[in-house]
């Protein structure tokens, strides 16, 4: 079946409902600017995020509190903005995808100088404008299947650095990874049961590696997506559970990075335009 | 192919899609440094042992430690991650003298080091940590300690040690 712009539709209404929800979970958890009131930044090694900083934006926000709540105001009211514009007048709808993307980074890029998440697992939100701003049905197609392949690349690219910086080489690696990441949790609680399984975990390093070597397993299946768009339900199941393994064994909650699944829902649909 | 059937659709959209592949083979090629949206996707790549000593964060709100157990994953992060970056205010500022204003200078722009520089001030991060702290454990606190405890990894368990420093030392 061809993309059509029912589809595309559906997609938008999609693409909004994940990001609502997921702004529900972080409200509740106490995430937006204004929950977090930021108080120090930390630079990373990011050119993009050294421009930005260059302006001192982020000083700003440090000193204005009334700037925390404009800032999550705006960056949380576009995507209803885009979708109301999306069905009111589409072209206009477009111009004001431009504007979400640069709402988007300046947002995400200063949320992630401040002590609250890893600006990685936001890749889908700094991203994603750029399918909304395509005119044409075919263009639409396009980049979202050109996200499909990136969400791709991000996945299988995490085990491929896995092989090149050796930490599959090494079998303590898990039971190392497990200590470094749970050690306060371990330390304050140690007779919760959580930290017993870690505990149990880390003192079984063949078992925990192989938990690593799984992972990693999980993450190379991503290659097959480059080869055959067939894979793609299965490659959704598999995601989810890495996504809730991660909760599970890491305690590192990974949500943000879920509106990629989208681009494997609707990669089923063929191209609208076809070629000699 | 899928670039040559973008290609054969508009020739902009190619050259957009092939810049934006090179530019993440390119982040990932030069490892460590990165430009937003082009990240490299390797946590926990590295070989990493066991250690036989950890530094570990401890949080003392009026005489009782901040146990992981009460807390939900993202709001125990939202307790150490503060800590960790007040910590870390020497690494980060010493990130604009070492490459910040030499990377950014190549391409003639000028720094502000005002935005990039931040001061060891503890005492008004400790006022301000004390109130953040009350709002996610929901009652007042009148007594906050934080303190990087060193623990052996011994008989299979993380056994603490005597060895016990402020966060103001790390910082200054």
């Amino acid at each position: 079946m061809q993309l059509t712009q029912k589809h595309r539709d559906s997609f938008v209404m999609w693409f909004c409902i994940l990001l609502y929800l997921l702004m529900i979970y972080k409200w509740m958890n106490g995430l937006f600017l204004y929950q977090l009131e930021p108080h120090i930044f930390n630079t990373r090694f990011d050119i993009n995020t050294w421009l930005l900083m260059n302006s001192g934006i982020h000083k700003w926000l440090i000193r204005n509190p009334t700037g925390w709540l404009y800032f999550d105001i705006t960056f949380y009211l576009s995507p209803v903005l885009y979708w109301i514009l999306y069905k009111k007048n589409q072209r206009i709808s477009y111009v004001f995808a431009g504007i979400m993307l640069v709402i988007n980074f300046i947002y995400l890029e200063c949320y992630t100088l401040f002590p609250a998440n890893s600006i990685e697992s936001f890749t889908a939100w700094l991203l994603f404008p750029l399918l909304l701003l395509m005119p044409t049905i075919s263009s639409f197609y396009f980049v979202l299947n050109g996200l499909r392949y990136f969400f791709l690349f991000v996945l299988s690219s995490a085990a491929i650095w896995k092989f090149v910086q050796l930490g599959i080489f090494n079998t303590e690696e898990m039971s190392g990874v497990l200590l470094y990441q749970h050690k306060e949790y371990l330390v304050t609680s140690p007779n919760a049961f959580y930290a017993t399984f870690i505990y149990w975990l880390i003192n079984h390093p063949t078992l925990s590696f192989t938990l690593y070597a799984v992972a990693t397993a999980l993450e190379l299946i991503f290659i097959v997506g480059f080869f055959t768009k067939k894979m793609d339900p299965y490659l959704i199941l598999l995601f989810l559970l890495f996504i809730v393994m991660d909760l599970l064994i890491m305690r590192i909650p990974y949500w943000e990075i879920s509106p990629f699944v989208l681009t494997l829902i609707y990669s089923k649909y063929n191209s609208p335009t076809t070629f000699k | 192919m899928f670039l040559t059937r973008v290609y054969k659709y508009n020739k902009w959209l190619f050259a957009a899609m092939l810049l934006f592949a090179i530019a993440q083979l390119f982040v990932n090629y030069k490892r460590g440094l990165v430009a937003t949206p082009f990240f490299h996707y390797g946590m926990y790549s590295h070989s990493i042992n066991i250690e036989k000593a950890y530094e570990v964060i401890e949080v003392e709100a009026d005489g009782k430690i901040l146990r992981g157990q009460d807390f939900a994953p993202h709001t125990w992060d939202k307790i150490l991650l503060p800590v960790v970056y007040f910590s870390n205010i020497k690494q980060s500022n010493r990130l604009y003298y070492s490459d910040i204003r030499r990377l950014m200078g190549i391409v003639h722009l000028t720094t502000k080091e005002d935005h990039f520089i931040q001061q060891c001030d503890y005492h008004s991060f400790e006022i301000w940590y004390k109130k953040y702290l009350e709002k996610i454990v929901g009652h007042s606190i009148v007594n906050c300690r934080i303190r990087f405890h060193q623990y052996n990894f011994t008989n299979s368990t993380l056994q603490p040690t005597d060895s016990v420093k402020s966060l103001t030392t790390i910082c200054n």
